[in-house]
């Protein structure tokens, strides 16, 4: 019992350890206004009442504004975890230095945890600090807050969202062999759920004989929502969806909380399988 | 009395390399490897681990570090059989590794680096300072590792070794990039190392840097130990013995003549001559040089008023001691690679 302490202990420390290392970085000097920029500018925007949005996008509660700002999370947020996390371990193990951190009497899980845990909150703990900041920018347009409820589940789906990206970017990481395949793989799997989710269920769907011509159809929708399941970005969409109304591609709780369980455990676990298994 | 703290008995290991098929993407097959290692490392020596590019020195320390992991092989710490798979955290404690050529950059310093580390160790971080000074960092702790020089980075790596005291201490190529001042510094602090009690494993592919601090020689040539023992007594063993080196200011235009009134036998050299340095190389005779017989060459060059501005006996270089070992030829020894192996995993 007394091991499992001193290793939680132990593991907080590197944690804290990375996350100062990582928001003291260049990166993040680039990342955190792009993050204040899109994720505060848009919640807004989204929020004023004399704005005219796009086609019939409207926003009349504060959690309707948080639910359009949660794409510009996915445009910033996400793409500030592929920053950070892209090169987390290829750059370690090119230098010779995860060489010197593999030899030291500390179980390896614990590293690589310490890793996934820094890179994660480096990111998500500016995000959820803009995105409080972004409440009190809607109540001085709405004149209103969201309910505490709307406002654990923004929080937590977004903080969710970035731990699946970490893990993701983390094992692409790890694969790698140098700097231009880290940034290719890291890239590309931002690219693949952010800019390409729509073009591969669209073909699937038609593969599948799901009339694809009209997004707004049923069968689609419903299609498409369990398409999103496998994928960060759909699902952490699907999640807040959960607490909207007028919404046409619910899905139920248990396969929510399946895919969320699923995307916050499998994609760690094999990152921290794949780092045990590393030659440094 | 020394004791064995880490045995390798008949260790194997060969590298895993994609070799992705059609139908079998994710196929690997046997690469280069290590085979029968046989080693021990006692306490209190220093053991140098000599072999050109490729011999597989870096695998081997990687192994005994417990980086790799055996495919067959025996390994004994402390007296206690370990099985192949993850080396226990205790064994680890004791085992201090130096990797080779780690690309210290980046606006962090050796304090924050060594920080770390001791974290990672569960260490109190209270005397990290100190710790640095022992390796001569102490004065540059807070500055970025950007602006430290080479040798400096080989102190810091050197500093990450040593971390927790180890008894083994394991160094892959620690000279690299350290000019003869610091290469002195450096044999002087692995020598008070091993006063210490240490076993210290050190790795080169250059003979002559090694020559002055180990106390024995560990040859690897093709994945596969050689020869072992003290340098001196396999030179003795395979016959090598140095070359003598005279040096004169001018031309010796009746070189056998002076050489004959020496009555030496089978006295075979070559000249060479660039510009005002004439020199003459001496092979040795079988059995070696004796003391007299160089006297008698001094004093026959002497008496025949040429004074040579430089007597020395040649550096015997690694490929010369690998190609006795071997019977390879000089020229071939450097230049032979080994083919991968092709057998499926």
């Amino acid at each position: 019992m007394s091991n499992k302490i001193e290793s939680l202990k132990l593991l907080f420390k590197l944690s804290k350890m990375e996350i100062k290392n990582n928001l003291l970085t260049l990166r993040m000097m680039v990342l955190f206004p792009i993050l204040m920029l899109f994720i505060g500018g848009s919640s807004w925007g989204f929020s004023d009442r004399n704005a005219q949005l796009p086609a019939d996008v409207s926003a009349n509660t504060p959690f309707e504004v948080l639910f359009l700002s949660s794409v510009f999370v996915l445009f910033s947020a996400t793409l500030g975890v592929v920053l950070i996390g892209f090169d987390g371990i290829s750059r370690k193990k090119n230098s010779g230095l995860l060489a010197i951190e593999f030899c030291q009497p500390t179980s390896r899980t614990i590293l690589g945890l310490s890793q996934l845990f820094g890179v994660w909150l480096t990111v998500a703990l500016p995000t959820i600090i803009i995105s409080l900041i972004s409440i009190l920018l809607i109540y001085k347009q709405m004149d209103a807050f969201p309910s505490i409820g709307d406002l654990i589940l923004f929080i937590f789906a977004t903080s969710l969202v970035l731990l699946w990206y970490a893990s993701i970017q983390l094992l692409v990481s790890s694969v790698a062999k140098d700097v231009g395949s880290a940034v290719t793989l890291g890239v590309g799997a931002w690219l693949l759920f952010t800019m390409i989710w729509l073009l591969i269920t669209t073909v699937l769907a038609t593969i599948l004989g799901v009339d694809a011509t009209n997004m707004d159809n049923e069968q689609f929708a419903s299609f498409s929502s369990k398409v999103d399941m496998f994928s960060p970005n759909g699902l952490y969409q699907l999640l807040l969806e959960a607490k909207l109304d007028n919404v046409s591609r619910k899905l139920p709780i248990w396969q929510l909380s399946i895919a969320t369980i699923f995307w916050t455990f499998i994609p760690s676990y094999f990152f921290i399988w794949r780092f045990n298994k590393l030659h440094a | 009395m020394a004791k064995a703290l880490l045995e390798f008995n008949a260790v194997d290991f060969h590298h895993k390399i994609p070799s992705p098929k059609i139908f079998n993407p994710l196929n690997k097959i046997h690469g280069l490897g290590i085979e029968n290692i046989s080693l021990s490392l006692i306490s209190g020596n220093i053991i140098g681990l000599v072999g050109p590019n490729g011999a597989g020195k870096t695998t081997l320390m990687k192994l005994l570090a417990g980086l790799l992991i055996p495919d067959d092989g025996e390994i004994i710490f402390n007296g206690e059989k370990i099985e192949n798979t993850n080396r226990p955290n205790w064994s680890k404690k004791m085992i201090g590794m130096m990797p080779e050529n780690i690309h210290w950059y980046g606006t962090s310093t050796p304090f924050k680096v060594i920080e770390r580390l001791f974290t990672i160790r569960n260490m109190k971080n209270n005397n990290i300072e100190k710790f640095l000074d022992f390796v001569g960092l102490g004065v540059k702790a807070h500055d970025s590792l950007d602006s430290l020089s080479q040798g400096m980075h080989q102190r810091l790596s050197l500093a990450c070794a040593l971390i927790g005291s180890p008894d083994i201490l394991l160094l892959d190529e620690p000279m690299n990039g350290l000019d003869p001042v610091a290469r002195e510094a450096f044999a002087g602090v692995l020598k008070n190392l091993a006063k210490q009690g240490k076993a210290i494993l050190i790795s080169s592919h250059q003979l002559a840097e090694l020559e002055r601090m180990v106390d024995s020689v560990i040859l690897m040539h093709n994945g596969e130990i050689i020869e072992t023992g003290n340098l001196e007594n396999i030179r003795k063993k395979y016959g090598i013995h140095n070359d003598l080196i005279l040096k004169f200011p001018k031309k010796i235009n009746d070189l056998d003549e002076i050489l004959s009134k020496g009555n030496f036998e089978n006295l075979n050299y070559k000249v060479s001559e660039i510009e005002d340095n004439f020199t003459i190389k001496i092979n040795s005779p079988k059995g070696g040089w004796d003391t007299k017989t160089k006297q008698e060459i001094l004093e026959c060059f002497i008496s025949n008023n040429m004074i040579p501005y430089d007597f020395t006996s040649q550096k015997i270089e690694l490929v010369e001691i690998l190609s006795a070992v071997t019977g390879l030829d000089v020229d071939k020894v450097g230049m032979s690679l080994r083919e991968k192996g092709d057998n499926n995993e």
